[in-house]
C-alpha cells in the first residue's frame, strides 16, 4: 500500500472536527429530511458504541437496551446482541462513565456464548444507588431452553460476573423496569415483563417483581397478568410494565384471540393494559383497572387487532410480529397520564404504529391515533420531567414489497416529541440504506429498542447500518447536533478500518447512543 | 507435579497468557478507569503473547491494565508470566483480570510446552479440544436426508383447527432432522450405518450460527446429546436435564463448530487424523 494512502488511513477517526462539520454540513444540505431541522436550543449528540479497539468487528449488534443511572447521571450502560470479543463465559455490557461521550466494554453478564452474547436482554439502574439489574436469556444452557436469568451487580464496572437472583426456564423477552418509592424507606422496586409459556392457557403475559431487589435473592414473585384464557394461543412475546414513584404500575400486553393466514400468521388480538396501584402489593395485583365490556382486569385500549408474526424477512430485512410500549408520566401526581405505543395492521401488507393517550389512569383513552406511522416497528415512549413526551420508532421507507429489499429503501430512527400529544417535532437521527448489510439473522434492527428520560433531557439508544456517513445522522448536524464514532473509519471516504486503522472493515449493525438536550 | 498441575489449571482458565513486565503499580492504561479503582491495578508492558483472541494477539510491545488478585503481589520491573481474562475493552486500551502469574521461565516451559508460533490458534486449538471432549460423539459421514422430526409433523397434524398454535417465540428454533450416514465414529460409541441429528433451522440471533444441513452435506459432525420433549401443541423442545416433560435424548449440532465440511481439511481434520494415525500405521 503507498505510503500516503495508508498515512491518511491511519488517521482514519481522527479528523479534525471542523473539516468533519464542513462536509457533514454539506451533505445533510444533500440528503437529510426537511424535518431533521432542530429547534432552536436543542442539542444532540449519537455515538457509535463499540470502542475502537474493536474496530474490527462485523457482528449484528442488534436489539439493544439503554439506562442512565438516576444517582449519576454520568454512569450509563447499555446492552446489544454483541459476544465477548475474547470468546469468554459472560458476555459484555457496554458502560460509560462520563455521560455517554465514550464507553468500553465489560464482560460480566453469565451465559454468554460465542454467537451472540446473550439471547434477550434489558437493563436498569437502581433509582436510588448505582446497582444495576438486568434481565437475559441465557446464551449457555441447551438451547431452546429459554431460561431467563435477573440479575444484579453492585458495580457496573467491575469484573465480577453478576449475580444470578432468580432463574425459570421457558421464558420469552424479559423487559425489566426498576423503581422505589416516594415515601418511606427507599428500596429497589424492579418490573420485568416476560412471556411465561409454563402454562396450557394461552395466559403467558407475566410481570416478575421484587419490592426489595437489593436485598438477598430480591424474592421475586411471579404474576400472570391476562385474566382471560387463550388456548389456541398465547399472549405476544413484548409484555412492558411502565412504573411511578407513587406506586401506580401499568402494564401492557397483546391478548390472542385467534390466527388463520398463511402457518397462522396473521393473528389477531386486543391492545391491553393493566393496573395496580401499590406496587403490586396485595391480594389481587394488577386488577384495578377493569374494562366495561367484560368486567375482567384489563381495559382493552384496541379491540381485535390484526397483529401478523411474521419471523422472516418481512419488512426488509426485518420480521414483525411484537412491537408495544407503555410510559406513564413520572411528575408527582401525574401518574394518571399514561401513553401507549403498538404496531398492527391498517392495509393489506403494513406494520403500522400507532400512539394514544389516557388522562385517568387507563380508564379511558383518546379514540384516535395521537400519531400513527405506517410501516415503522420498535416502538418507545418516555416522558421527561416537564411532561413532555418523547416517541422513537425505526421507520421502513421507500417502495414497500413484502420480503423485498433494495436500494430505494432506508431505515429511519425518529425522536418525535409532544407537549400535548397534538403537535409533535421531529428529529431523525438516523437514515440509512436498508438493503446494507445483508441480513445474517434475524432480528436485523431489533425486536425493541429503549428510550428514556433524566429530567428534562431524552437519552435512547438504537441499532443501524454503521456507514460512516454524517449524512445518514441528519439531527447530528452541527452546530447543535454532534456525531462520533469510537471506532476506526473515515467519515470523507465512509469506510470503516481495523484497529490498525489501514484494514477496511465492511459495514454491519451497531448500536448508537443518543441524547437530546434543551 | 504441583507447580506443573497449577499451572496448568492456571492456562486452562485463561485466555490470555502473556509474558510482561511490571511497569506501573496502582495504575492503568484505560481513562475509564477511576482512581478509586486503581488499588489493585498495575501497567504491564506485553513482551511475548503465549496465548491469546485475536484481539489480544497483537500487542506485544503494548502496555495493558492487569488486575490483580486480592493479595497478589508485584513489583515494579518484575518480569512475570500472566494468566488473565478480560476485564475492560475501550477506546485507549484493554484491562485484563489477573487469575494468578508465575516466574517466566519456569511457568513457561510447564504449561506451553514450546514456543507458540500464534498464539491465537493456541486458544483456539484448546477451545476446540475442550469443545470435542464435551461431546457425546464425533463422526464423519454425509447427509442422506432432512426432514421435520416425526413426533412434532404427527402431533402438529392433528392439533385441532387452524386457530390453535403453540405459543409465540420469536427464538423458536424449528427443529429438523438430518439423517447421516457414518463413514468413521471418531469418538463416542455407535453402531449403526447412520445417526440422526437434530439442528435449529431458524435464523432468529439464538439460532442463525447453528449449521444448517441439506442432504449431500460430507464432513465432521461433533454431536451432544440434549434432552427433548414437547409441549401440548406436540412443538419439540429442548429442556434442561431432568426437567418435567424430557422424553429422550437427542444428538444436537447447535454450534458453528459443530460441523467442519471435508473440503476444508479444518482443524478437527487436522485434529483426528492425527490422533488416529498410530492406529492405521
Amino acid at each position: 500500500m503507498p505510503a500516503t494512502k495508508s498515512k491518511k488511513k491511519t488517521k482514519a477517526g481522527t479528523k479534525t472536527k471542523k473539516a468533519a462539520a464542513k462536509k457533514a454540513s454539506k451533505k445533510s444540505t444533500k440528503k437529510a429530511p426537511s424535518k431533521a431541522v432542530l429547534a432552536a436550543g436543542v442539542k444532540v449528540l449519537i455515538v457509535n458504541i463499540i470502542p475502537r479497539q474493536m474496530s474490527f468487528e462485523t457482528n449484528n449488534d442488534s436489539e439493544p437496551n439503554l439506562d442512565v443511572s438516576p444517582t449519576n447521571p454520568l454512569h450509563m450502560a447499555a446492552s446489544a446482541f454483541t459476544p465477548d470479543p475474547t470468546g469468554g463465559p459472560n458476555a459484555p455490557i457496554f458502560i460509560s462513565r462520563d455521560g455517554g461521550k465514550t464507553w468500553t466494554i465489560n464482560s460480566i453478564v453469565p451465559g454468554g456464548n460465542n454467537d451472540n452474547g446473550t439471547g434477550d436482554i434489558t437493563l436498569r439502574f437502581s433509582r436510588t444507588t448505582d446497582k444495576l439489574y438486568a434481565a437475559i436469556l441465557r446464551g449457555d444452557v441447551p438451547q431452546g431452553t429459554l431460561r431467563m436469568n435477573i440479575l444484579r451487580t453492585d458495580d457496573f464496572a467491575s469484573p465480577a460476573t453478576m449475580t444470578v437472583l432468580g432463574s425459570r426456564d421457558r421464558m420469552d423477552q424479559p423487559y425489566v423496569q426498576t423503581m422505589t418509592t416516594s415515601t418511606g424507606t427507599a428500596k429497589d422496586i424492579v418490573f420485568i415483563g416476560d412471556n411465561d409459556f409454563n402454562t396450557n392457557d394461552g395466559r403467558t403475559a407475566t410481570l416478575d417483581f421484587s419490592n426489595d431487589a437489593a436485598t438477598g435473592n430480591g424474592s421475586f414473585r411471579s404474576r400472570r397478568i391476562d385474566p382471560r384464557g387463550a388456548p389456541g394461543g398465547a399472549d405476544a412475546p413484548s409484555i412492558r410494565a411502565a412504573v411511578h414513584t407513587d406506586g401506580t404500575v401499568y402494564c401492557a400486553f397483546m391478548h390472542f384471540l385467534s390466527a388463520g393466514g398463511p402457518g397462522a400468521t396473521l393473528i389477531r388480538r386486543d391492545i391491553v393494559v393493566v393496573r395496580d396501584d401499590n406496587f403490586g402489593v396485595g391480594p389481587n395485583p394488577f386488577t384495578a383497572l377493569k374494562d366495561p365490556g367484560n368486567n375482567l382486569a384489563g381495559r382493552i385500549v384496541a379491540p381485535n387487532r390484526l397483529v401478523p408474526f411474521i419471523n422472516k424477512n418481512f419488512m426488509g430485512q426485518e420480521r414483525i410480529g411484537s412491537s408495544l410500549s407503555i410510559a406513564v408520566d413520572p411528575r408527582p401526581s401525574q401518574s394518571s397520564t399514561v401513553f401507549l405505543a403498538w404496531a398492527d395492521r391498517v392495509g393489506q401488507n403494513d406494520y403500522t404504529l400507532h400512539v394514544r393517550r389516557s388522562t385517568d389512569r387507563g380508564v379511558t383513552w383518546s379514540s384516535s391515533d395521537l400519531l400513527t406511522i405506517t410501516n415503522a416497528t420498535n416502538p418507545a415512549l418516555a416522558i421527561n420531567s416537564n411532561g413532555r413526551i418523547g416517541f422513537l420508532y425505526q421507520q421502513y421507507t421507500g417502495p414497500f414489497t413484502p420480503f423485498q429489499v433494495s436500494a430505494a429503501n432506508h431505515w429511519e430512527t425518529h425522536l418525535r416529541r409532544s407537549t400535548d400529544g397534538i403537535s409533535w417535532d421531529d428529529l431523525v437521527l438516523c437514515r440509512t440504506p436498508a438493503n446494507v448489510p445483508a441480513a445474517t439473522g434475524r432480528p436485523y434492527l431489533g425486536d425493541y429498542l429503549h428510550l428514556l428520560t433524566v429530567g428534562k433531557d431524552f437519552f435512547g439508544i438504537f441499532s443501524a447500518n454503521n456507514t460512516p456517513d454524517r449524512a445518514n445522522f441528519p439531527a447530528a448536524t452541527p452546530p447543535n447536533g454532534q456525531l462520533t464514532y469510537q471506532r476506526n473509519c473515515d467519515f470523507d471516504t465512509h469506510k470503516l478500518f481495523d484497529v490498525n486503522g489501514t484494514t477496511r472493515i465492511d459495514p454491519s449493525i451497531d448500536p448508537f447512543f443518543f441524547k437530546v438536550t434543551e | 507435579m504441583a507447580n506443573s498441575a497449577k499451572a496448568e489449571e492456571l492456562a486452562r482458565q485463561a485466555r490470555f497468557v502473556f509474558n510482561g513486565t511490571v511497569k506501573k503499580l496502582k495504575a492503568a492504561t484505560l481513562p475509564e478507569i477511576k482512581k478509586e479503582d486503581k488499588e489493585r491495578t498495575v501497567v504491564v508492558r506485553v513482551d511475548q503473547i503465549l496465548q491469546a483472541p485475536p484481539i489480544f494477539s497483537n500487542r506485544t510491545g503494548q502496555d495493558v491494565t492487569v488486575q490483580l488478585k486480592k493479595g497478589e503481589k508485584v513489583s515494579v520491573g518484575q518480569q512475570a508470566e500472566f494468566y488473565t481474562n478480560s476485564w475492560l475493552i475501550g477506546n485507549e486500551g484493554v484491562a485484563v483480570v489477573s487469575l494468578g502469574h508465575r516466574p517466566v521461565k519456569k511457568a513457561g516451559a510447564m504449561a506451553f510446552s514450546a514456543a507458540p508460533v500464534d498464539p491465537a490458534k493456541n486458544l483456539a486449538a484448546r477451545d476446540l479440544q475442550t469443545h470435542v471432549d464435551d461431546a457425546d460423539m464425533v463422526c464423519t459421514g454425509t447427509v442422506k436426508s432432512v426432514r421435520v422430526p416425526e413426533e412434532e409433523s404427527d402431533t402438529m397434524t392433528l392439533a385441532a383447527g387452524p386457530s390453535v398454535r403453540p405459543p409465540l417465540s420469536e427464538h423458536d428454533p424449528q427443529w429438523q432432522e438430518a439423517v447421516v450416514e457414518i463413514d468413521n465414529v471418531h469418538k463416542g460409541a455407535h453402531d449403526k450405518k447412520n445417526v440422526v441429528l437434530r439442528f435449529p433451522s431458524s435464523t432468529d440471533r439464538m439460532w442463525v450460527n447453528a449449521p444448517k444441513f441439506r442432504p449431500g452435506q460430507s464432513g465432521y459432525f461433533v454431536l451432544h446429546k440434549t434432552p427433548m420433549g414437547q409441549d401440548k401443541h406436540g412443538k419439540v423442545m429442548a429442556m434442561a436435564a431432568g426437567s418435567e416433560g424430557v422424553q429422550d435424548e437427542y444428538y444436537t449440532a447447535l454450534h458453528k463448530e459443530d460441523f467442519q465440511p471435508l473440503e476444508h481439511h479444518g482443524p478437527l481434520a487436522e485434529m483426528f487424523s492425527a490422533t488416529e494415525e498410530p492406529n492405521e500405521t
